[in-house]
């Protein structure tokens, strides 16, 4: 569906209700206009909503006057989830961004959508409580971008994604409706679960204006180590012995060779000679466990091969390692112009084959691949480090990404494990979803957004 | 645009990382205020897709300029140099009434004329209120309402200073750069560099050719000047053939060491490695003797911490010779941003309202750093909430540990 940007008369009807929170003015419409993936689409004006009846009263006006609404977080996302259709009016939430209550009793949150998740993070665990996922952009996104997204993180394995801590929704729906949906308990099975289907709806259903999220205690205890291999394959093989050992650690962080290579030449950092491949082990749990649960991880990770292991158990030394992880993404944007980045899921056990096919599909399209994953849930993120101005590279790369989904369906996996749909993927969904599943999800939007407004152009493949 | 700012502009990722450390935008929440925003707009400047409006300015110049979005940056990107640019091209047409512009260039680069109208306005401090003792308004059309700023001293350093301080055989010898705020209101701070300075075995010339480092001039735009000053500053330094040029003023020593090799086109344009006050007293810390009595904490300058990637000297110094503690917030910026402050009072007390709550928290005897801009902000800001925490240089701690006061100070009056 194309949408005209807004009318005049709208653009009138949207500084009466937004007053100086409202701009048209080019300026704010440049800034708004794009994410992490640098794709743009110029939107018709900006609002900065602060409260739910802002919000549904943009929505109805949207529905009226015949203009599309994209809800706005930090635009930190990686699929173009929140650059604007063409004349949209950008949500901006990020002013919505109060913690409304921290419930101690039965151990919730109550926060609006602009709240950035490390805040929430440090505001809980200062009472002694966990909100677990924590995706890279933790510092900088907002929890509203994270539940419309299903953001993952590196405790996946451990403690699940964003969907697996939201209890309750208060939302905007694309009719203009408010609606809240879930309940603030732990178990409710009254009628369908929309508040599940909403998150990771990458703002096409509805626009979250509200959420209850559940919290667990702060794990008292954290130790942390870090393997290396030879060989990726032993890397995965030692993911595998740990979790058929029923260890579940916090965090399994798998970095592959070449990674390590332009991590060691971006920071400066020397890992053991003949180093292929490493792991992060992170276990948490009570403080007198934890060091047990490390030393058997570490015994795993040794008889899989590792040539050599550090073990950080003060905060000083974990942070060394975190560190060091920590340089993997900055490392890979100075080491080329531009990275095509992935990040499929394979069944965990299917990590080396996945790895093999990848080196694989980079030499047969001469691109160099550069591969980290979080193990532990078989997450990983492809990288092929490429100068998009050279056409040649491009149309590798796109090839090749073509290959990456076709390989991680045949092996059982996913398009997308935490960055969404979006833009980029789109014209992938087909290779995942089935007409008829596919149908039902349109069905299912037309529910929701009878006249398509909500941020139009995502998720679906042009029919 | 240059080659070089193209290139920067493209290496912007756009992860929206300098959301999480802008000053700026923590208390304003709009992405036109924060790099990856200025970038764009710096973009679409240079394209020719917007062209120079009052919001334009307001978002390009509405930068302190702290530097903290290029030291958190995943990609590096030299935002520092990407602004500067834009703002060159907006230069001429900044929203400064043409008089105070014109009177900044003739005054910045002659030292006379900013000499007799700086006592001029030592002159109306006289017959203006005090707002509180040792503090008055003045240059109201720089600063904003409601500023305290520091009294002006009745004789600059540069007026009441030898030309060279120390043994005539002194084994090194170092220059000493001032920076206008420590030659007109605290020409206290020099006087206690080189005593500290001359206690660790340096003679200390201060060259009177000295001007001001070009740093508003270079955050308006005004390239031209830039270069100017530099030049009478490489003039006035260049031939004394000593081992280093001490800057007791973060953004000064900020302008020296990154601006003058770019603006003059050549390396060590000042004829000597520029460093920190505390970066060469770091390396002479076993000189140092005594102990500063009580509790103190050390508060980062951006123009230090993330322009010259200085925080662990000042430390380590201060742990030497005092009770010494860090503190939550330490390198959280005051808000004063220089001419920042005069284009953006409101938000640069909001930012500085963060930076006191967080000292408060910390409740030290005295608050010490290593700009004078800093102290201005920080001294004015307790001074208004009736605070009696002192704001101190880190050369006047440092000379209350050297001890006996046989070398000149302030002019005393």
């Amino acid at each position: 569906m194309g949408y005209a940007s807004p009318s005049k008369a709208a653009l009138a009807k949207l500084e009466s209700i937004f007053g100086e929170r409202f701009s048209a003015d080019p300026e704010d419409l440049v800034v708004a206009s794009y994410d992490a993936t640098k794709r743009e689409g110029m939107p018709g004006a900006v609002v900065w909503p602060i409260s739910t009846e802002e919000v549904a009263a943009l929505v109805r006006l949207a529905n009226e006057e015949g203009f599309a609404v994209a809800a706005r977080g930090a635009a930190s996302g990686l699929t173009g989830g929140a650059v604007p259709a063409p004349g949209s009016v950008v949500a901006d939430l990020t002013t919505m961004d109060a913690i409304l209550e921290i419930d101690r009793a039965n151990l919730t949150a109550l926060v609006e959508p602009g709240v950035i998740v490390s805040k929430l993070q440090a505001e809980v665990e200062r009472l002694g409580l966990f909100y677990p996922p924590d995706p890279a952009s933790d510092e900088f996104s907002t929890i509203g971008g994270n539940i419309a997204e299903c953001a993952g993180g590196l405790r996946g394995l451990k403690y699940g994604v964003t969907r697996d801590y939201v209890l309750e929704l208060t939302a905007v729906t694309g009719a203009g409706d408010v609606i809240r949906t879930g309940s603030n308990t732990i178990k409710s099975v009254t009628g369908y679960d929309i508040t599940r289907l909403i998150v990771g709806s990458e703002g096409t259903l509805a626009i979250i204006t509200k959420a209850r999220l559940k919290l667990i205690p702060l794990p008292e205890g954290l130790a942390t180590a870090v393997a290396f291999f030879a060989s990726p394959h032993q890397a995965g093989e030692a993911v595998s012995a740990m979790i058929a050992a029923r260890l579940l650690p916090r965090a399994l962080e798998f970095v592959d060779g070449a990674t390590m290579g332009v991590v060691a030449k971006a920071k400066g950092y020397r890992f053991p000679q003949d180093a292929q491949a490493l792991l992060i082990i992170e276990v948490d749990g009570a403080a007198a466990q934890v060091p047990q649960d490390l030393r058997r991880a570490v015994e795993i990770a040794r008889a899989n091969g590792a040539i050599a292991v550090e073990e950080a158990y003060s905060d000083a030394d974990r942070e060394k390692i975190w560190a060091m992880r920590k340089q993997v993404s900055p490392s890979l944007y100075s080491a080329s112009p531009d990275r095509v980045n992935e990040d499929i899921v394979v069944p965990r056990s299917r990590i080396p084959e996945m790895l093999d096919a990848l080196g694989d599909i980079a030499r047969r399209h001469g691109l160099t691949v550069c591969n980290f994953a979080h193990a532990g849930d078989g997450n990983i993120h492809v990288n092929f480090l490429v100068d998009l101005a050279d056409r040649a590279k491009a149309e590798a790369a796109d090839a090749a990404v073509d290959e990456v989904f076709k390989t991680a369906m045949a092996l059982g996996g996913t398009l997308s494990g935490e960055h969404g749909i979006g833009l980029t993927k789109k014209r992938f969904l087909g290779y995942e979803v089935a007409p008829l599943e596919m149908r039902i999800m349109r069905e299912i939007k037309k529910i929701f957004d009878p006249k398509g407004v909500l941020n139009p152009g995502k998720i679906f493949p042009e029919e | 645009m240059s080659v070089s700012v193209e290139r920067e502009i493209a290496k912007c990722s756009k992860c929206g990382k300098c959301r999480s450390v802008c000053p700026v935008f923590l208390e304003t929440k709009r992405e036109g205020m924060v790099a990856r925003g200025r970038v764009s707009l710096a973009e679409a400047l240079f394209r020719g897709r917007l062209s120079d409006t009052a919001k334009l300015r307001l978002y390009l110049y509405g930068c302190l300029k702290c530097l903290r979005c290029e030291d958190a940056c995943p990609s590096a990107v030299k935002f520092g140099a990407i602004i500067s640019e834009a703002r060159r091209k907006l230069g001429g047409r900044v929203s400064l009434p043409w008089f105070a512009r014109l009177g900044m260039r003739a005054m910045l680069s002659r030292r006379r004329l900013f000499d007799a109208v700086v006592k001029a306005a030592a002159l109306a401090e006289k017959v203006l209120p005090r707002r509180k003792e040792g503090k008055v308004r003045h240059l109201p059309m720089l600063l904003g309402d409601g500023r305290g700023l520091p009294e002006i001293a009745r004789k600059s350093a540069l007026k009441s200073l030898d030309d060279y301080t120390g043994p005539a055989g002194a084994e090194r010898k170092v220059a000493l750069f001032l920076g206008c705020l420590v030659n007109y209101a605290y020409p206290e701070i020099a006087g206690a560099m080189i005593r500290v300075l001359n206690a660790a075995g340096a003679g200390v010339y201060v060259p009177k050719g000295q001007v001001c480092c070009g740093a508003p001039a270079a955050s308006l735009g005004d390239e031209a000047l830039v270069r100017r000053l530099a030049e009478k500053n490489a003039a006035a330094f260049s031939a004394l053939g000593v081992e280093a040029i001490v800057v007791g003023c973060a953004s000064g020593g900020a302008m020296l060491k990154n601006e003058y090799p770019a603006v003059m086109g050549k390396e060590n344009p000042l004829g000597a490695p520029v460093l920190d006050f505390s970066e060469y007293m770091a390396s002479h810390i076993d000189k140092l003797s005594g102990r500063f009595p009580g509790r103190v904490v050390w508060h980062d300058p951006c123009h230090l911490k993330f322009v010259q990637k200085i925080s662990r000297q000042p430390r380590s110094l201060l742990a030497e010779i005092s009770d010494f503690e860090d503190y939550e917030g330490a390198d959280y910026c005051c808000g004063m941003g220089g001419v920042f402050s005069a284009f953006f009072p409101d938000l640069s007390l909001k930012i500085a309202a963060r930076k006191t709550d967080a000292l408060k928290k910390a409740a030290p005897d005295a608050v010490v750093t290593g700009c004078s801009g800093c102290i201005l902000q920080l001294r004015d800001r307790f001074s208004a909430e009736g605070s009696n925490v002192r704001v101190m240089h880190i050369a006047e701690v440092l000379a209350a540990a050297v001890g006996s006061d046989d070398q000149p100070r302030r002019d005393a009056s």
